[in-house]
């Protein structure tokens, strides 16, 4: 028998219907991917199976029980579920070793000193025992996420559910957060994973749920929809998540989006952050400093398209831009500063021109 | 360390300017000249009585003149003493008594606006009127008014006879204010004066029973139309207006007019005056002794309304919280009334209206009005504390399974305290100084032990300072205790010890 089962689970948000009756199964020691594009309620089947949200219809059956009768007890369900929040949600009054021991006590009803011995144990595999009596606001994001992560261990929980734990996080934290949840999975502990990073998703799931379409628009084992994705959403979706695209004209450039972008695509497929930085430092000079000011048609348009090289290890970034033939790198009327940090990030570059297209290829 | 030195610093400077704008207030009052006759009167200000006749009479008279009106004579001699005015005009029987009871004001010797004083009647008792025209007129002549007025013209030793009482006959409802001494006052507990000998011993010798009113002036002749008092005694003036209203008896007394200025020669500026004024304020008569009561008074509203209070305030909190939709918009109504209603209306209110029927004691009253206050001001520190704790912390709360009000009681409400006490801090001190209007409704706080000093000195500043220090000594004390415990409460929050 499966440890959770979902039957028909129906929930909408002011008339907008994010799940039109999903079904699924969690099977013990499962860590299961949650993936898919934003909006598609992967956030809120986490929070539907501990009560975070209402669910409007269905049935989510555990040990048994369906969770939704009234005659359960909804807090005794949750302390089956760990929970990880994207934003830690640590209590800020507390003590990072208080605020791992401070539930069991309370709910579990085991002594002070037990919970603090069993809390310190803790602290040690995520590596934090050292900040034992440090407050939250004394920690980085990723000491934060991992005290929470203890904090969520320390109830003994059957299965951990994990809100985007890195999305908060600066990029150079990631790494140990991700570290501590492989480890987790490793254990053999059952749990479920919502992210945005694909390669992370790979590699320490065994099932992924794409969710998509008011459900799950496509299940399977990791490998299997990772690699060889059946339904064309999927397909969609993994060949979208390996490029970006960015598209403006001179009134509607907008440096924010663009950057934000850039980071996001470097996240989702676990481009080293340096690299990213790189990338989105030529984007800047390049639109801003180049095309921008020294390009005299009316209205500019330009269109960035970045791709990620696997194998190389390599971000492939052409700009195209409209008006004459004009290559802005060899052009002296260009900042030469800017041309300068161009040139040296990047490891080649080349320009073409075609159908009034100016196109710079800058492979980083 | 510094901080301190400088709030000691601030503090001292506050003070030395309030004595000084005490010194140089009182120094600038004496800007009158002592040849006033009749023909430079019109030149300065004068102080009226709200509504009395003579101001109309000075209004026509002189209409150059420049009138302040005073809601009580008391207040009217002050603002002379405090230069506000120049001259007050009243009665000579308000002047004989005021002057000799209050020193550095004196009567000039003029008089002027002659009134005829006669008791009010319903327009409906004709037999009483001419029943009581009769005894007038034979009191008149045989010189009865005349020794009677003159029992009560020494100010300082009244002469008081016992009126005769009738246990049997019709009973007549004489009303009468009971504040205008020598004419009508309470003496010792009893009703007395000029008015209310005469028509005590007239309605004896008519055979009635009487029982006395008191009341406002102003409530006298409504309560006269509409039967609720039989007769009006309390130096009623005779004018056309009001016989529209009611009806008259013959006039048994006429008075006169005077007015009242500065008598330099017994006011001097000082160290020595004030140290006489200081004297006068609080040793003499032990009135240090009102001050002490009244202060007790002001602590003892503010610790029961503070207790009060909190605890309405946390029941709001829970009320509003609830799941119970009456029961939130309940609170929210509550908190507008409560804070849609000037404090002094709500004080009145309580007393009046709620526990109108009720005897209910000072303390209850001002607990009730001051804690239902406070108690929306509690609300909102709470809510503020809660509004400034993020949503994550409800839902980490709720994820790691503990039941809701479990829950609150064990994570979420220790961190109100930090949020809260800052705002909680400024209630208290605005609840406090709320407590200063308990006077209206009679009950003796620090204000109004101030106010009851200032009626009987008539000194404008001392009383008013003293108060004003002790109050700012008790908010000052109260924010320091405060905020040592913010501090106290930040420093075991950061222990870095876990208790085992």
């Amino acid at each position: 028998m499966s440890m959770i089962e979902i039957k028909g689970l129906k929930k909408q948000f002011d008339g907008f219907e994010v799940f039109k009756g999903v079904n699924a199964n969690i099977e013990k020691g499962d860590v299961i991917a949650v993936i898919g594009p934003s909006g598609t309620g992967k956030s809120t089947l986490l929070r539907c199976l501990n009560f975070l949200e209402k669910a409007d219809e269905g049935e989510i059956w555990m040990d048994g029980k369906n969770i939704f009768d009234s005659s359960v007890d909804r807090a005794k369900i949750c302390q089956k579920m760990g929970m990880v929040f994207q934003s830690f949600n640590l209590f800020p009054n507390l003590m990072v070793v208080e605020n791992v021991m401070q539930a069991p006590i309370d709910l579990l009803g085991i002594s002070r000193k037990e919970a603090y011995e069993h809390a310190m144990v803790l602290l040690e595999e995520v590596g934090m025992s050292n900040k034992a009596l440090s407050f939250p606001d004394e920690l980085s994001g990723g000491q934060k996420q991992r005290v929470a992560i203890a904090r969520a261990l320390a109830m003994k929980p059957e299965i951990l559910l994990l809100d985007e734990p890195t999305s908060a996080l600066d990029p150079m934290m990631v790494g140990e957060v991700k570290n501590v949840i492989a480890r987790l999975a490793d254990s053999g502990l059952t749990m479920m994973i919502v992210t945005h990073e694909m390669s992370f998703a790979r590699e320490i799931s065994n099932r992924t749920f794409y969710l998509d379409e008011g459900g799950i628009y496509e299940e399977g084992p990791t490998e299997e929809v990772f690699t060889n994705p059946k339904k064309p959403k999927t397909k969609a979706f993994f060949s979208k998540t390996k490029e970006y695209h960015y598209k403006a004209s001179d009134v509607s450039f907008s440096f924010k989006t663009m950057s934000n972008g850039i980071t996001v695509f470097g996240i989702t497929n676990s481009i080293d952050a340096k690299l990213v930085n790189r990338a989105s430092l030529i984007c800047e000079e390049l639109c801003i400093n180049c095309i921008l000011s020294h390009i005299e048609v009316n209205p500019i348009e330009l269109e960035i398209h970045m791709a990620y090289l696997e194998n190389e290890k390599a971000l492939r970034i052409s700009v195209e831009y409209n008006g004459n033939e004009n290559n802005l790198l060899e052009n002296p009327k260009v900042d030469e500063i800017s041309v300068k940090i161009i040139k040296e990030t990047s490891r080649e570059y080349s320009f073409s021109f075609a159908d009034g297209k100016n196109v710079l290829t800058i492979l980083v | 360390m510094n901080d301190k030195r400088l709030s000691i610093r601030l503090l001292a400077l506050l003070f030395a300017v309030l004595i000084f704008s005490t010194l140089f207030l009182s120094s600038c009052s004496g800007s009158n000249d002592d040849e006033c006759t009749v023909e430079n009167l019109p030149t300065g200000k004068i102080g009226c009585l709200m509504g009395s006749l003579e101001t109309v009479f000075l209004q026509d008279t002189y209409p150059e003149a420049e009138i302040s009106y005073y809601n009580s004579l008391p207040d009217a001699i002050v603002g002379l003493k405090s230069g506000n005015v120049d001259y007050v005009s009243t009665t000579e029987t308000n002047i004989a008594l005021y002057t000799k009871r209050i020193d550095g004001i004196k009567k000039l010797d003029i008089s002027y606006f002659p009134t005829q004083e006669a008791f009010c009647l319903n327009k409906n008792r004709v037999d009483l009127i001419s029943q009581i025209n009769g005894k007038i007129k034979e009191y008149k002549e045989s010189g009865r008014i005349d020794e009677i007025s003159r029992n009560w013209s020494d100010c300082t030793n009244y002469i008081v006879n016992e009126v005769p009482k009738r246990t049997e006959g019709p009973v007549i409802v004489v009303g009468t204010t009971g504040e205008m001494e020598p004419i009508n006052f309470i003496l010792n507990g009893e009703l007395v004066g000029f008015d209310v000998e005469v028509i005590g011993n007239i309605l004896y010798d008519l055979g009635y029973q009487v029982e006395y009113k008191t009341m406002a002036f102003g409530a006298l002749l409504p309560a006269i139309e509409s039967g609720k008092v039989d007769i009006g005694a309390a130096d009623i003036t005779v004018t056309e207006e009001r016989k529209k209203s009611v009806a008259f008896s013959d006039v048994y007394i006429e008075r006169c007019q005077s007015v009242i200025v500065r008598d330099e020669d017994n006011e001097s500026i000082s160290i020595a005056a004030i140290k006489e004024g200081l004297k006068n304020n609080l040793i003499k008569e032990a009135r240090y002794k009102l001050i002490l009561e009244g202060l007790k008074m002001t602590a003892l509203l503010s610790v029961t309304s503070l207790i009060f209070g909190t605890i309405l305030g946390i029941l709001l909190l829970f009320m509003k919280r609830s799941r119970f939709r009456l029961l939130s918009k309940t609170v929210s109504v509550y908190s507008v009334i409560i804070q849609g209603i000037p404090i002094v209306v709500l004080l009145m209110l309580v007393c009046y209206v709620f526990l109108g029927d009720v005897d209910a004691s000072d303390i209850v009253v001002g607990m009730l009005t001051f804690g239902m206050f406070f108690s929306t001001g509690v609300l909102a520190a709470l809510e503020n504390g809660l509004n400034n704790i993020d949503k994550g912390q409800y839902e980490a709360v709720s994820a790691l399974g503990y039941p809701r009000i479990f829950g609150f009681r064990k994570i979420i409400f220790p961190q109100l305290t930090k949020n809260s006490l800052p705002v909680y801090r400024g209630e208290i001190i605005a609840m406090i100084k709320a407590t200063a209007i308990a006077g209206y409704v009679a009950i003796q706080d620090l204000t109004k032990a101030g106010d009851l000093i200032r009626s009987r000195t008539f000194d404008a500043f001392i009383p008013i300072i003293i108060v004003a220090i002790i109050y700012f000594a008790i908010i000052w004390a109260i924010t320091l205790f405060i905020r040592w415990f913010e501090k106290k409460d930040d420093r075991n929050r950061r222990k870095r010890e876990v208790k085992l």
